[in-house]
């Protein structure tokens, strides 16, 4: 039996926000170098720097599902400049009143130099359609990344051509799934060499099934579980000839459908094969273990395994939100742990990895606390301030609105956590509140990338109905840092390598991780933050000794002299080439 | 000023204030006034008056508490439970719900506080005590969640409370990294109280001891507890939604006439509301009174036909009817509405089967399925067994090598699939299917003897 289309927000899911910071709601704010104040670890600097662009939900009154969920961004270098430039998806008509040829178009801006943008116009990626998130990644091998752009409805393939144009190859492509596309990705799951293709799926909506919630009275948006519809993810392998086979089903991928929001792929079990988690909003999170044994892989097949490995629910046996999801090691083993954000009173959940199991130390790492108190969508883990030790940024937005609010109902304050260790050597993440932006949004999409090339990461945060931030890093350049990008024979960045730096006191992991966060798609570039506190113009003159796992298995040392800049290397047969 | 004058002015100022209403707790908290759905915003207005007219009663200030956190409005029920509490420090209930609900506006500190002044009226409430256990887990406090959790191990007398509890303890015990506790906790937890989540939680504490595994269970829900003085809330439940999560619960626990009563009358009072009598109707289908379940279903497609839910849960009235043809009839119709719904493509499937329909029909219909993900292994199991049965042997041995391919353990998949095998002249892979099932526990004599005698017959043809 079926109930039907009224429901109500189970009471224990609507927390309101009674902690609220300032009640600023000035949006965009950005701040010229000499008026940022010590301590400030990020700038908005988005107007200043040219990036000007607001994700539109098209909302007019009557919550319709899908408004609530978007949208993306992806940092990539589209030109091959060595710049970092941004896409960003848009959506902008009503879906109710609307078509997708009236809203405003998907908008690529280049980086000119320094972090300084263009909005371009023209490219080919101005694609229309209500977008909700993107993932890139270069599928067919010719050295040019190409962007997929995940849609209510159907998805685009566009493939660059590397001079900042693209072509829409969706139909000969055979990727244009039309479902509720919250997130993708590219990573070559097979080993044949060429980048495959998974699309996550949240619901079967449509505006026909759309229901009627309220919370206090008021009509808001509907939990997803009120629509007792989940949608079946895509997996489509690249055959190589500028076309993909959708082997959903054979893989095994289709036979769980679920609500899907965001995607991340790692090597969990360390069998050499790269595995798929999945997290889904109110239902249990997947963990798609890849079943491939020798390569080429001829049939890729996977097996889900969440409930088995400890990280489908929390340890009080509860599917919580599953909104986005990061892979950092934070306890540098070598295997990649899992940090899941969730919704307002659920904690985030931060799993670690023990080689065939996780254990939940969310609460040890300090997580529990600070999480809940808000809506968490996008998450970056990286090494803000160089330190060596992994931060966080967590970007907020409710998902049902706070009457209190007397501005936008569902803005929250976004996080930002530093990584600490105790005496004991104990690592946990604390709050770096002091010094930093309070202003609100409805934050979704979470992308970082070195838009300036100083050594400090930055971020982009999307915030429906509202404009992009550009959060410029003030704090990674005051130490000492160095970065990889590592590429294939073919000239694309090699998703999945892994990276071993190996120091006399210390040895750090890290890898070509495009696909994290929530929606949105990574600078390629390895980081790593050294940790030492140079005089002017002193950087680490000692060589550092770099180990490379490449994607299909080959392993690599690597010398490098020279910190504080970035270095390119392009796997060869015989030895990388480094510069 | 002289000292008579000064009581004069005070008294007057006294007077003054208590003309004006204003009670030594504060004013009356008004919230949720602005609402649409007037029954609500009647029913809150009610319980303001009612404390008005009784400014110093603690038991109306926790009556209008209750009534805004049951509708969600959680810091005004907050700030009135403070005040029910300020004119009553030894009613249990208002610092116990308060803090309830500071744990819903993520106020831990502060809901541990309410949680021990509500313990110290009443240290026995069980149901408070596990709360207070989780509260202390989420704030890192694990052995004093422990502590807790071990008092209501003595204390509780329900079931479900004292796997809780005991379920409590080995989180902490995993959480200070003693997974060997834990493990025998859990263990002997197991034996008595078999719930899914006891299971998947000794699994983790042995998985952390290099010990090997069951298969844990699928996601499941979290074990939940009887709380009588929680319970009192759901009469504050107002405006239709709050009765159809009222009613949505009872049919979660299985309750159904409980929750037919609370939806009659809205169905009574918004007879054309479609949405509204179809979740009478599945409380009916629960409750097995199929006739009034089929006429509710029946008036409310006259209304509406293009609600999906209605015509599939209509046809689950016809399929427990033994009308399998309008049953058919009803899902199609749910699926050419939504087309993605699950339940609905095994249904059709289940029913074609059941009406004997021709194999073609059967396949168009999986792969419909399919191609929504509906297609699980047990639907392809069953096909799989269904078509043998029509020894259409190609196609057993598709469905059942998909079966095994999806979960290589199951043992029958490979029993079955090696008679579809053996029967085509496969014998080999006949073989190294039998070999499988026998791997798996299935007993395989019979089936490796009419392997043996169809090869040895085919040789003989030869």
């Amino acid at each position: 039996m079926i109930a039907a289309r009224k429901c109500v927000i189970p009471f224990l899911l609507m927390g309101v926000f009674g902690c609220s910071d300032t009640q600023r709601d000035d949006i965009g704010s950005s701040l010229a170098a000499h008026e940022i104040p010590e301590g400030v670890w990020f700038a908005d600097q988005a107007t200043e720097r040219g990036l000007v662009f607001q994700y539109a939900s098209g909302n007019e009154g009557r919550p319709l599902m899908p408004e609530i969920v978007g949208g993306g961004v992806a940092v990539l270098d589209v030109n091959n400049d060595g710049n970092m430039d941004i896409y960003l998806v848009q959506a902008d008509f009503n879906l109710a009143q609307g078509t997708a040829d009236q809203g405003s178009p998907s908008r690529l801006f280049v980086n000119q130099g320094e972090g300084y943008f263009e909005q371009q116009s023209n490219t080919g990626a101005e694609v229309r359609g209500y977008g909700l998130g993107v993932a890139t990644g270069d599928f067919n091998n010719d050295g040019n990344v190409d962007i997929y752009v995940a849609n209510l409805g159907r998805n685009h393939l566009l493939r660059g051509d590397g001079t900042g144009g693209f072509i829409d190859v969706t139909e000969d492509s055979m990727t244009g799934d039309d479902g509720f596309s919250t997130a993708a990705m590219f990573h070559d799951w097979d080993r044949d060499g060429d980048l495959d293709l998974y699309v996550v799926n949240y619901l079967n909506w449509s505006l026909r099934n759309e229901r009627v919630c309220e919370t206090r009275g008021n009509p808001t948006y509907c939990s997803p579980r009120a629509y007792a519809a989940p949608a079946v993810d895509r997996l489509y392998r690249n055959d190589g000839d500028g076309g993909f086979t959708d082997v959903s089903l054979s893989s095994g991928i289709a036979t769980a459908p679920a609500n899907g929001m965001a995607v991340v792929s790692e090597d969990f079990d360390g069998d050499g094969w790269q595995d798929i988690f999945v997290t889904n909003d109110m239902m249990g999170d997947q963990l798609w273990l890849n079943q491939c044994e020798e390569v080429p892989c001829l049939q890729l097949r996977f097996r889900e395994v969440a409930g088995e490995f400890g990280v489908a629910v929390d340890d009080n046996g509860i599917a919580k939100a599953g909104m986005g999801v990061v892979t950092p090691d934070v306890d540098q083993d070598g295997d990649p742990d899992l940090l899941i954000v969730n919704m307002q009173t659920q904690t985030d959940s931060f799993f670690r990895n023990e080689g065939t199991y996780f254990v939940d130390v969310t609460s040890r790492y300090g997580l529990a606390a600070i999480s809940r108190k808000r809506t968490r969508f996008g998450v970056v883990a990286a090494d803000f301030n160089n330190d060596g030790v992994f931060d966080l940024f967590e970007a907020n937005g409710r998902v049902d609105g706070n009457p209190a609010d007397p501005g936008n109902p569902f803005a929250e304050v976004n996080v930002l956590m530093t990584g600490t260790h105790n005496a004991l050597g104990e690592f946990r993440f604390v709050e770096v509140a002091r010094g930093q932006e309070k202003t609100k949004h409805t934050s979704r999409g979470l992308a970082m990338g070195d838009f300036d090339d100083d050594g400090g990461i930055d971020l982009v945060v999307v915030n429906r109905d509202g404009p992009v931030q550009l959060l410029m890093n003030q704090t990674g350049r005051e130490r000492d840092w160095v970065r990889l990008r590592l590429l294939t024979a073919d000239g694309r960045d090699a998703h999945g390598a892994e990276v071993t730096l190996v120091r006399e006191d210390e040895t750090r992991y890290g890898r070509v991780q495009v696909a994290a966060s929530y929606a949105s798609a990574h600078d390629p570039r390895v980081h790593f933050g050294l940790g030492a506190r140079p005089g002017v113009g002193q950087r680490t003159s000692a060589e550092l000794l770099f180990e490379v796992q490449w994607p299909d298995a080959q392993r690599q040392e690597i010398r490098l002299k020279g910190s504080g800049v970035d270095h390119t290397i392009v796997q060869t047969a015989a030895a990388p080439t480094a510069h | 000023m002289t000292v008579s004058r000064c009581v004069l002015c005070f008294a007057g100022v006294c007077l003054l204030l208590t003309a004006c209403g204003h009670s030594s707790v504060g004013n009356v908290i008004e919230e949720g006034l602005d609402g649409v759905d007037q029954d609500l915003v009647s029913f809150i207005q009610g319980k303001i008056d009612a404390v008005r007219a009784q400014e110093q009663s603690s038991r109306r200030r926790g009556q209008l508490g209750m009534a805004y956190e049951a509708n969600g409005f959680h810091d005004a029920a907050e700030a009135t439970y403070q005040q029910a509490m300020d004119l009553d420090t030894s009613d249990f209930r208002w610092p116990y719900f308060r803090a309830v609900t500071l744990i819903k506006l993520v106020r831990l500190e502060e809901a541990l506080d309410d949680l021990n002044r509500a313990l110290a009226i009443d240290p026995t409430y069980v149901p408070a005590m596990l709360i207070k256990g989780e509260l202390l887990l989420d704030l890192d406090r694990f052995r004093e969640a422990g502590d807790v959790y071990r008092q209501v191990v003595e204390l509780a007398r329900d079931q479900d409370a004292l796997a809780a509890a005991k379920i409590g303890q080995a989180r902490a015990l995993l959480r200070q990294d003693d997974p060997g506790t834990a493990a025998a906790l859990l263990n002997e937890l197991a034996l008595q109280y078999p719930h899914p989540h006891v299971i998947r939680l000794y699994n983790t504490a042995k998985r952390r001891l290099g010990q090997p595994v069951s298969t844990s269970p699928d996601a499941s829900a979290a074990v939940s507890w009887p709380d009588p003085r929680q319970k009192q809330k759901r009469e504050y439940l107002r405006g239709a939604m709050g009765r159809l999560l009222a009613a949505e619960k009872l049919m979660e626990a299985g309750q159904y006439d409980q929750a037919i009563v609370l939806l009659e009358p809205l169905v009574a009072a918004t007879p054309d509301d479609v949405d509204m009598s179809n979740n009478l109707a599945a409380a009916y289908l629960a409750a097995d009174r199929m006739e009034e379940a089929r006429e509710l279903l029946e008036r409310g497609l006259a209304i509406d036909p293009d609600v999906y839910q209605s015509h599939y849960n209509l046809a689950s009235v016809y399929r427990g009817q033994g009308e399998f043809e309008r049953a058919l009839y009803h899902t199609e119709q749910a699926l050419q509405l939504m087309p993605t719904l699950s339940v609905a493509h095994r249904d059709r499937i289940d029913l074609l089967v059941s009406l004997d329909r021709g194999g073609e029909e059967v396949r168009r219909a999986i792969k419909e399925a399919e191609r929504v993900g509906a297609a699980d292994s047990d639907t392809l199991y069953y096909l799989g067994l269904y078509f043998g049965a029509r020894e259409d042997w190609q196609s057993t041995i598709d469905y059942l090598t998909r079966v095994v391919n999806l979960e290589p353990d199951r043992g029958k998949a490979h029993l079955y699939l090696a008679h579809g095998l053996m029967n085509v002249g496969h014998w080999d892979a006949s073989e190294q299917a039998l070999l499988t099932a026998a791997r798996n526990g299935i007993p395989t004599e019979a089936a490796t003897s009419e392997l043996e005698r169809l090869r040895s017959a085919a040789a003989q043809a030869r």
